[in-house]
């Protein structure tokens, strides 16, 4: 036993503790996303005994059909509205409880706890009491609107206005995220910066965000810009709970497309080719943002 | 103090208790109609506060409904997810091959 080598002791024992995570990763993630690759070919049923190969069908339905093509719309919409207001949103946020941790801090914790109560609450939960707020003739949105001479709105029932409804739930629901990821970032800026910055001449809080405080937040920055994203690729909860992708699929989004063709429907070869399709945006975001931003996000 | 300063205080702080209240309002809102009477919580007026407090509503999801047991799966499924997933994963972190 003993005269086994040290190089070949050292392998067997890094076999042995990296081998099981690397087998559950193998067995749970990857090999489903090949099955699920592989599916995406075919026009498979929930249940059904067999199966046909129809090439690139599936995808041409999800991108050729007026359904598929608003899913991947209202999507992309619904994320060009969440990311940059949460992100703007959640560094304001950050940069004034930043600041008035300064003069106030046990009144910028409770506000920090306040903007963060939304991300550990249940959205389903949340959802209900939206949907109570934004009832069209009994909730207290409407009930403010005409309270101050304003028109009514259908909120989540107006094929026109409902997508936007939901981003700003969805808003809602990551500032306090962004602000805690941002007011972490703050607090690793080193004040001799800033006062380097005072003595070269940038006195004025505005100058001193443009020189010192934005640049060294870079990091920071693209890493909440990713987070967001990703969530924002990935609402469900406000869709299913609230409208169900209505009314006339004008809230209808990637996941919930899947979840109602492949749960629903049961036409799990659809609902894979959406799953592969949703997989490679996420995948491609994120590259692209890492590899635009690498290079001037890191100042070492 | 100059008064800029006071100025960029005030400002601050009031946006941010805007904000903030906008955050807080389903909450207050969810809190609220947890304790309304049935009839109070399908009126078209606002009312923050119910006439009465009705705690026969937490006395109802207590008692009458399975919400206890669904609560219990809860921290069934967080015992046993660290449970099964650690030994898969923990050895990983000591393993000086990254």
């Amino acid at each position: 036993m003993k005269s086994l080598p040290i190089a070949m002791r050292q392998a067997l024992t890094t076999a042995w503790l990296a081998g099981p995570a690397t087998i559950a990763m193998m067995v749970v993630i990857f090999l489903p996303v090949a099955i699920v690759a592989i599916l995406s070919f075919t026009d498979y049923q929930f249940g059904a005994k067999s199966f046909q190969w129809i090439g690139l069908d599936n995808y041409q339905r999800l991108f050729g059909s007026t359904l598929g093509r608003r899913a991947i719309v209202n999507t992309l919409l619904y994320v060009a509205i969440v990311i940059p207001a949460s992100v703007a949103l959640g560094l304001f946020v950050a940069l004034g409880l930043h600041q008035m941790a300064g003069w106030a801090p046990r009144l910028a914790n409770a506000l920090r706890t306040v903007y963060f109560l939304p991300v550990a609450a249940t959205l389903v939960a949340m959802s209900v009491a939206w949907q109570m707020m934004l009832h069209p003739s009994l909730g207290v949105v409407n009930q403010t609107l005409i309270a101050v001479g304003a028109a009514p709105q259908n909120w989540l029932s107006d094929r026109s206005l409902v997508l936007y409804t939901l981003a700003v739930i969805g808003i809602w629901q990551t500032v306090g995220y962004n602000m805690v990821l941002f007011l972490a970032g703050l607090t690793t800026i080193p004040q001799e910066i800033y006062d380097a910055a005072e003595i070269d001449g940038a006195g004025r809080n505005w100058s001193r965000f443009w020189t010192v405080t934005w640049p060294m937040l870079g990091p920071t920055t693209l890493f909440v810009v990713v987070i967001t994203a990703t969530n924002a690729f990935r609402v469900f909860e406000t869709v299913a709970t609230l409208t169900r992708g209505g009314p006339a699929f004008a809230s209808d989004t990637l996941v919930y497309a899947l979840y109602r063709e492949g749960f629903v429907y049961f036409k799990a070869g659809y609902a894979s080719a959406i799953t592969m399709v949703f997989f490679v945006i996420l995948l491609l975001l994120t590259l692209l943002q890492f590899k635009a931003l690498e290079r001037r996000v890191h100042y070492r | 103090m100059s008064n800029r300063i006071i100025l960029g205080r005030t400002l601050s702080l009031a946006l941010l208790i805007i904000g903030a209240a906008a955050i807080l309002l389903p909450f207050v809102w969810m809190i609220s109609l947890s304790l309304k009477p049935q009839d109070e919580i399908f009126t078209a007026t606002i009312q923050l506060l119910p006439s009465r407090l009705e705690w026969q509503n937490f006395f109802k999801a207590v008692t009458q409904t399975d919400v206890p047991r669904y609560l219990l799966n809860g921290v069934n499924a967080v015992f046993e997810d660290a449970r099964l997933s650690s030994p898969w994963c923990l050895p990983r972190c000591w393993c000086p091959f990254t």
